[in-house]
């Protein structure tokens, strides 16, 4: 009746053996009124269905204490909360090798030692690129404007890459990087041999995969997906160029 | 009876596996001693796999010269060839050395910053081994191995990895890598030579594991000519081999140890090979010259992070 065997999490008694097990706790005391010694097995807790075993046989988890529900919701929230933990810190690593990434990019491109940002406001831009990551910014060395970039996401076959767009203070492209790519196919769009193809479209330039961007065979998905990003990009900062409507 | 033909059959067999290894020795030491002459040689190199996708290769290298390589010292377990390059027919250049050690167990092993660990191999290890030891311009040490020479299908090769510094191409060109962990290749061949390297560019930081930059192959071919292509070369080791003899019998002082040893990139701003060039010019002394080389030695010589790696 009840699959317990696989998972269950034994619950011992470790209390000292020369005093009655007393439970401290409104919610024990008044649900397990019983006496036990270390190491007595009471109940298995199945963590994963929604049965609890003792020594007479399996009940459903409602029969039983509250003590057990306590125990069974606090190993889901200690799951819960690990798994929380693992993943933040799992983007914090990914955030942080990004910045990485994005910093290197800029100082080798713009061939500078050091860099202030200066975050633009532009709503059009994650609007129009679809991601909630994407930023852009001005790119100041001291006092003066050295260019402009967007860092952003975009989709390859499977998962996402994240890329940055460098622009000098005419809005050029300066250059175009893809920084994080997360899959073994179609890595071949990170060549610059490729990328150079962005290399000083401006504003008012539409690229287009297999137009004026050459194709990549192999590479197709991640390619159109990279070219339109950098269209989508020319297009926000047109908008930018533009100014506010009146 | 009996006994005294087992008796020969042992003796015959440990002598035939004897004259074996003797035999096979021998064919090391040809194929070693057949790099030495006049070599028309060009250098290639190219970039190629990165894990990291913004990584953006380096332009291929690309050069060639004629290079004299001559064998200064010879004894049953060593061989030691000295190249020198030949530039416009005329001018010069003392380039590498390397050194072949037969079942030698005193080997040092690149770590970084110019830091070289000194270390004994255990004898098992090096059984029907050579060692290739190479120096730098100055005959600072650059790296070395041991590994067995191969002599099958009508291929004579020898083939090992090893730690070692910045190429002299990169060296002072590049920071955004600080080992290169090279895979060297030199096969004996019909033309003369070719030394092929699969080469990994390492970023290596204490206490954390190496992270590999970016894949290199390196293609250099030694194609035999008349020596006389080189006699700039064989007359200038004529002038200036006893003063070399001198620098390696004090470097030999030097690596005479267990452990690290770090030397420094410059003193007063300049590289050794700066100092060892009026050295050469009067032809100075043992004493002269380990005074200098003593300069460029940090002397603590602790390991960098306590390890080697």
């Amino acid at each position: 009746m009840v699959k317990v065997n696989r998972s269950l999490v034994n619950l011992k008694i470790l209390r000292p053996p020369d005093r009655a097990f007393r439970f401290t706790s409104p919610w024990e005391r008044s649900e397990l009124p019983f006496s036990a010694v270390p190491g007595e097995v009471k109940y298995k807790i199945s963590v994963f269905g929604t049965y609890c075993q003792n020594e007479t046989g399996n009940m459903p988890l409602w029969l039983t204490s509250r003590m057990v529900s306590f125990k069974k919701f606090s190993i889901w929230t200690a799951l819960f909360l690990g798994a929380v933990l693992l993943s933040s810190f799992g983007n914090w690593e990914q955030d942080t090798k990004l910045q990485e990434k994005v910093d290197s990019a800029i100082l080798q491109a713009f061939e500078i030692e050091g860099y202030t940002q200066v975050p633009i406001e532009l709503d059009a831009l994650v609007q129009n690129t679809g991601t909630s990551k994407a930023r852009s910014f001005k790119v100041m060395g001291d006092t003066i404007l050295l260019g402009y970039a967007y860092v952003g996401e975009a989709p390859s076959m499977k998962r996402i890459f994240d890329y940055i767009v460098l622009f000098n203070p005419d809005l050029t492209i300066k250059k175009a990087k893809v920084l994080i790519y997360r899959e073994d196919h179609g890595r071949q769009i990170g060549s610059q041999r490729w990328l150079q193809q962005f290399i000083g479209m401006n504003v008012n330039d539409t690229p287009n995969y297999g137009e004026n961007i050459d194709a990549i065979s192999g590479a197709t998905i991640s390619a159109k997906s990279m070219t339109k990003a950098v269209a989508k990009v020319l297009m926000n900062f047109k908008k930018y160029k533009e100014g506010p409507p009146n | 009876m009996k006994r005294v033909i087992l008796l020969g059959l042992c003796l015959g067999a440990l002598s035939t596996q004897g004259f074996s290894q003797e035999n096979k020795k021998q064919q090391d030491i040809k194929s070693i001693k057949d790099m030495c002459g006049c070599y028309k040689v060009t250098f290639n190199y190219t970039e190629t796999f990165s894990p990291e996708i913004d990584y953006e290769k380096k332009l291929d290298y690309t050069s060639g010269a004629y290079e004299w390589a001559e064998a200064i010292e010879e004894t049953p377990n060593k061989v030691s060839i000295q190249h020198l390059l030949v530039l416009n027919d005329t001018m010069v250049i003392k380039h590498w050395r390397q050194d072949w050690l037969y079942e030698n167990r005193n080997v040092f092993e690149y770590n970084k910053e110019n830091q070289w660990i000194f270390s004994t191999l255990p004898k098992e290890q090096v059984k029907g081994q050579w060692t290739q030891m190479v120096f730098q311009v100055d005959d600072s040490p650059r790296y070395s191995g041991s590994a067995t020479w191969i002599h099958v299908d009508g291929k004579n090769y020898w083939e090992n990895r090893t730690d070692s510094p910045l190429p002299r191409r990169e060296h002072s060109k590049r920071n955004d890598y600080n080992v290169l962990s090279r895979g060297n290749r030199q096969e004996i061949t019909k033309e003369g030579w070719v030394h092929e390297q699969d080469n990994n560019k390492i970023v290596r930081k204490d206490g954390t594991a190496d992270v590999l930059l970016v894949q290199e192959k390196g293609y250099n071919t030694y194609v035999k000519v008349d020596d006389e292509k080189c006699r700039a070369a064989q007359d200038w080791w004529k002038v200036n081999k006893d003063f070399w003899s001198k620098a390696r019998d004090s470097w030999d002082r030097i690596y005479d140890r267990e452990g690290p040893l770090t030397l420094r990139n410059t003193v007063d701003d300049k590289p050794l090979y700066r100092y060892m060039a009026p050295l050469e010019a009067k032809n100075a002394s043992k004493k002269d010259i380990h005074e200098v080389l003593e300069k460029f030695i940090i002397k603590d010589n602790l390991p960098i992070d306590g390890e080697s790696k």
